[in-house]
């Protein structure tokens, strides 16, 4: 549960919703916890499900590895900013919505 | 403008994942072979005691459990989930290849992507037999006769050959393999959720996340791919397939969504792995059998709770299938209050995890 653990509180904006969540968690087990509007699958980067657009606080979130590239590269289709919230751990303030 | 085809963009997707993943291969079999060496690790747990529906806190027999006790019914908990996706997997092997002969040529990429995922299903299959040898002694726990709603989907998907057109047929096949999938997917991706990695089987971690990465592959193929046929597939076709999804759809909500989750899960899951780790001889001085256990915690009134984790698996599916029903635009509309909770959960409106745990 994201407000049980470790790292310093932060604002995150998802969707119209602004939650109080704790630094370094993974973005789509805060969305699990708050059952925002974000849609997930696989959890695994590989289906595209859970893609958002981050509107703002880009540099506040971990950088792209793996897997996650290539399925952005499908999913955005060009748009830019597109993340998948199943990848993404959440180090400070930012403003997300789904992409879709 | 120029439009790219969904299913051709899937495949061109699942490619490139495909040779992602294989650029270093990652067979899972050595983790298994590994496990069979090493048999259980009574120091170790191979998953989160708290998801199975067991009143291990408040049954006063269950909460004096000694570690190396948690530890084997864990394992035998773990190896019975594998063996259940590993009967699911032998089934997803023939109509994967069935599936794609039908609409696809012969070895073209789409067809491989297909063939790939079935050569990945044979690895599976292996690394868990190993694992079933390991932890319950036997590896021949894999197959219909173990496991028989598993069986009734073959014959079932038989009954639909020459009824649908090809397209109709693989996304039949894909469809179903999804919803099996789903019920599949919420064992192997909560059972170890909020487990300490300190406590936990190393090997069976990795077999959870090795197996996880690939699955996550064959969910989005099933859907994704599942989808697109049956948009291409003809009205008739697309009736019949309607008809059986909902038909599956609704004996999932009905079997998932009850309230009493430990009544309908509870023989085949938790009580039913009790049952035989029961027999294991680290369980010798165990006071009482499985039934006298039941009688008690019927007369103390002692319920078995739902763990927060059991609870997120259930949002989660209910989240897949609504969005499934959504995709298909199939109207689902039974009473009751099994579907009354689905709906709770797919909305995301269901109270909250931690209330239901504290139920019992």
């Amino acid at each position: 549960m994201s407000s049980e653990r470790g790292g310093r509180e932060i604002e995150l904006q998802v969707g119209d919703e602004v939650l109080k969540v704790r630094s370094g968690e993974r973005l789509i087990d805060i969305c699990e916890h708050h059952q925002t509007c974000i849609m997930f699958s696989c959890r695994a980067a590989s289906c595209g499900t859970c893609a958002i657009v981050v509107e703002q606080g880009m540099e506040n979130l971990s950088p792209v590895e793996g897997l996650e590239a290539i399925v952005v590269e499908e999913v955005s289709e060009g748009r830019p900013n597109v993340r998948l919230a199943c990848q993404v751990r959440i180090l400070g303030s930012a403003s997300i919505r789904p992409l879709t | 403008m120029d439009q790219v085809d969904p299913v051709d963009k899937l495949l061109r997707r699942q490619i490139k994942l495909f040779e992602h993943a294989h650029r270093t291969p990652i067979e899972l079999k050595g983790f298994g072979l590994a496990m069979k060496q090493e048999g259980i690790d009574k120091s170790k747990l191979y998953c989160n005691p708290d998801f199975l529906l067991l009143p291990l806190r408040e049954c006063p027999h269950l909460s004096k459990l000694r570690p190396e006790q948690l530890s084997v019914l864990t394992a035998y908990y773990f190896a019975r989930a594998y063996s259940e996706i590993a009967t699911s997997e032998s089934v997803a092997l023939r109509y994967n290849m069935e599936a794609s002969a039908a609409v696809f040529p012969l070895y073209s990429d789409n067809y491989m992507v297909l063939f790939h995922e079935t050569a990945e299903e044979f690895d599976h299959i292996i690394t868990f037999r190993n694992v079933c040898q390991a932890l319950l002694g036997r590896g021949d726990v894999i197959g219909g006769d173990f496991f028989p709603h598993l069986k009734a989907v073959p014959a079932m998907l038989e009954r639909y050959r020459g009824k649908l057109c090809a397209n109709g047929f693989g996304a039949m096949y894909l469809l179903m393999r999804y919803i099996l999938n789903l019920a599949l997917k919420q064992l192997e991706g909560f059972m170890t959720a909020g487990l300490d990695e300190k406590v936990a089987s190393p090997l069976a971690l990795q077999i959870v996340a090795g197996h996880a990465e690939d699955e996550a592959r064959h969910l989005t193929t099933s859907l994704e791919l599942g989808l697109g046929l049956f948009r291409r597939a003809t009205p008739r076709s697309r009736e019949l397939i309607s008809g059986a999804m909902r038909i599956t759809m609704y004996s999932m909500i009905d079997k998932r969504f009850s309230g009493d989750a430990a009544a309908t899960w509870n023989f085949e899951t938790g009580l039913g792995v009790l049952q035989r780790a029961l027999q294991h001889p680290e369980f010798a001085d165990f006071p009482l059998r499985a039934e006298e256990l039941r009688g008690l915690w019927a007369s103390e009134g002692i319920a078995i709770p739902a763990s927060a984790e059991f609870e997120r698996s259930r949002r989660w599916i209910a989240g897949q299938l609504h969005r499934l029903a959504e995709s298909m635009e199939l109207a689902l509309t039974p009473q009751g209050e099994a579907f009354e909770r689905y709906l709770a959960c797919a909305r995301g409106t269901s109270s909250s995890s931690e209330d239901t745990a504290r139920r019992a």
